[in-house]
C-alpha cells in the first residue's frame, strides 16, 4: 500500500514537472536547431518606412515568433517580417525572433533606429 | 425655464459623427461610465456597457494630417460592472472589459489588410466615500480612488507575430485614480448641476524588452442635467482632458505623446418601470492638441444598461 502510494505520488509529480509546453528550454545552436542570424533590409529608418527582417535559422519543423517592444509587424512568410513604426514609435527599438522545436528554442535580437520622418 | 433646447442639442449631438473620444491606446476606455453618483446602503448596482470607437485622423498639434500606411483603427468593447452599498458613506465597485476586436485597418497594398486582437482589458476596482453626512438630501459629494489592474492579455499575437502595443486589450501597467464628485439638485429634482475631476497614475510596464509609463491623465468636466420627467433625463457636461507624455526605456520622453483635449459630452438616459435603466452617450471635440503626430479619435459611441436592487 506503502509503495503505491508513493509510486502514485512521484507519477504526479512527475506529470506536472514535465507538463511544461510553453518552457522550452533555450539551447545551444546545433544543426537540429539553430538561428544563424537575424538581416534587416535597413537598421536606420524614418517613420512610416518599411523594412524587412529575416530569420536564418537551420533545423526541422520551426516554428517562429516575433515580438518588438516599439513598432508594428506583420508576417509576410513564416521566416520574414514587415516591420515599420510610427511616430510615437521613434527611437532604437528591439525586434525579437524565438525559433523553437522539439529540441528547444533559441533567440535572437536586431536594434533598429526609427528617426522622424521631417525632423519634428 | 424651458429646457427644450437642451434636450435637441443633447439628442442632436450624441447621433452627431463628428464625435471624439479615447484613442486608440492599450486597455480599457479611460474615464467615467456616466454614472457617477453613491448608492444608497445595501443597495447593489448591475451595469453593462457596449462602446464602439473610431479613429481615422491623425492630428499634429491641432491639424489633420496624411499619414501613409494605417488607414483607420477601431474597436467593439463590453464591459460588466458591479456596485453595492457597503456603508451610508461607503460603495465599492469592480469592472471588467472585453474587447470584442481591436483593429487596426492599412491602407492598400500592404503585406496584410489588417491587423486585429481581441481579449480581456483590465479589472477596475473602485472604492467611492460620501464623507459630509450632513449635506442636504439634494447634494452629493463624493470622493473616490482605485485601481486599474491588467488581467487580460498583453501578448496577443498574429502567426506567430505579437501585435502592437496599442492593439492590447490590456494596458499591462498597474494604474491608480482618485476622483471627486459634487452634485445639487434644485428642490423640485428637475434640475441637476454636477462637477467632476479625475486623475490617473500608471505605473511603469516592465516587460522583456518593453519598459514603458503612460502619461498622468486628468478629467475635468462640468454639468447640467434635467429631469424631463420620471422617464427621461438629458445630461450635456463640458469636459477637459489633459494626458501627460509617455515615457520609455531610459526616461526618453516619447514625443509623439500628450494631448489638450476639450469636449462636449452629452447623455439621454431612460428608466424603466422595473428598475432598469437605458443610457446613451457620447463624446464630441470642441478643440483638441496633440504633441506630435498622433492618431486621434473620430467618433465614439456607448450604450449603457443598469439596474439597481435593494436586497
Amino acid at each position: 500500500m506503502k509503495i503505491n502510494f508513493s509510486l502514485i505520488l512521484l507519477l504526479v509529480f512527475i506529470f506536472f514537472a514535465c507538463n511544461k509546453e510553453d518552457d522550452k528550454p533555450d539551447v545551444n545552436p546545433t544543426d537540429k536547431l539553430a538561428l544563424d542570424s537575424l538581416v534587416a533590409t535597413k537598421k536606420h529608418i524614418v517613420t512610416w518606412e518599411e523594412i524587412t527582417i529575416k530569420a536564418y535559422a537551420r533545423g526541422e519543423n520551426l516554428k517562429f515568433e516575433w515580438y518588438t517592444n516599439h513598432g508594428s509587424m506583420v508576417a509576410q512568410d513564416s521566416v520574414t517580417v514587415l516591420y515599420w513604426a510610427c511616430p510615437s514609435c521613434e527611437g532604437l527599438n528591439i525586434i525579437e525572433c524565438t525559433v523553437s522545436n522539439e529540441f528547444g528554442s533559441i533567440s535572437d535580437t536586431v536594434m533598429i533606429q526609427v528617426d522622424p520622418e521631417h525632423g519634428l | 425655464m424651458d429646457f427644450k433646447f437642451l434636450i435637441f442639442f443633447t439628442v442632436f449631438a450624441i447621433f452627431s459623427v463628428n464625435g471624439f473620444g479615447q484613442c486608440c491606446s492599450a486597455g480599457n476606455p479611460l474615464g467615467s461610465n456616466g454614472i457617477n453618483d453613491g448608492l444608497p446602503v445595501k443597495e447593489w448596482q448591475f451595469l453593462t456597457s457596449y462602446k464602439h470607437s473610431l479613429s481615422k485622423e491623425y492630428f499634429h498639434k491641432d491639424h489633420q494630417i496624411e499619414v501613409p500606411l494605417v488607414e483607420k483603427s477601431y474597436y467593439d468593447y463590453q464591459s460588466l460592472s458591479v456596485a453595492y452599498g457597503i456603508l451610508k458613506w461607503m460603495n465599492v465597485s469592480a469592472e471588467i472589459g472585453y474587447f470584442y476586436n481591436k483593429i487596426q485597418i492599412l491602407e492598400p497594398g500592404q503585406a496584410t489588410d489588417e491587423i486585429r486582437a481581441h481579449g480581456l482589458g483590465d479589472l477596475g476596482i473602485n472604492i467611492r466615500f460620501l464623507p459630509f453626512k450632513n449635506l442636504r438630501r439634494t447634494s452629493q459629494f463624493i470622493v473616490s480612488g482605485g485601481v486599474r489592474i491588467p488581467v487580460g492579455a498583453f501578448d496577443e499575437q498574429i502567426d506567430g507575430v505579437t501585435v502592437p502595443v496599442s492593439l492590447q486589450p490590456s494596458s499591462g501597467a498597474l494604474k491608480i485614480n482618485a476622483s471627486l464628485y459634487y452634485s445639487i439638485q434644485t428642490s423640485n429634482r428637475k434640475l441637476l448641476v454636477n462637477s467632476f475631476a479625475l486623475c490617473e497614475y500608471s505605473n511603469t510596464i516592465k516587460e522583456g524588452y518593453f519598459i514603458y509609463q503612460y502619461g498622468d491623465f486628468l478629467q475635468l468636466s462640468s454639468g447640467l442635467q434635467y429631469n424631463l420627467n420620471k422617464h427621461f433625463a438629458f445630461l450635456l457636461n463640458l469636459k477637459y482632458e489633459w494626458r501627460g507624455q509617455d515615457q520609455r526605456e531610459n526616461q526618453e520622453i516619447v514625443e509623439s505623446s500628450g494631448s489638450h483635449l476639450i469636449l462636449i459630452n452629452p447623455q439621454i438616459t431612460y428608466n424603466f418601470n422595473q428598475g432598469w435603466s437605458i443610457m446613451l452617450l457620447s463624446d464630441l471635440p470642441v478643440y483638441k492638441y496633440v504633441i506630435g503626430e498622433q492618431l486621434t479619435n473620430t467618433y465614439a459611441v456607448q450604450c449603457s444598461l443598469y439596474k439597481r436592487i435593494h436586497f
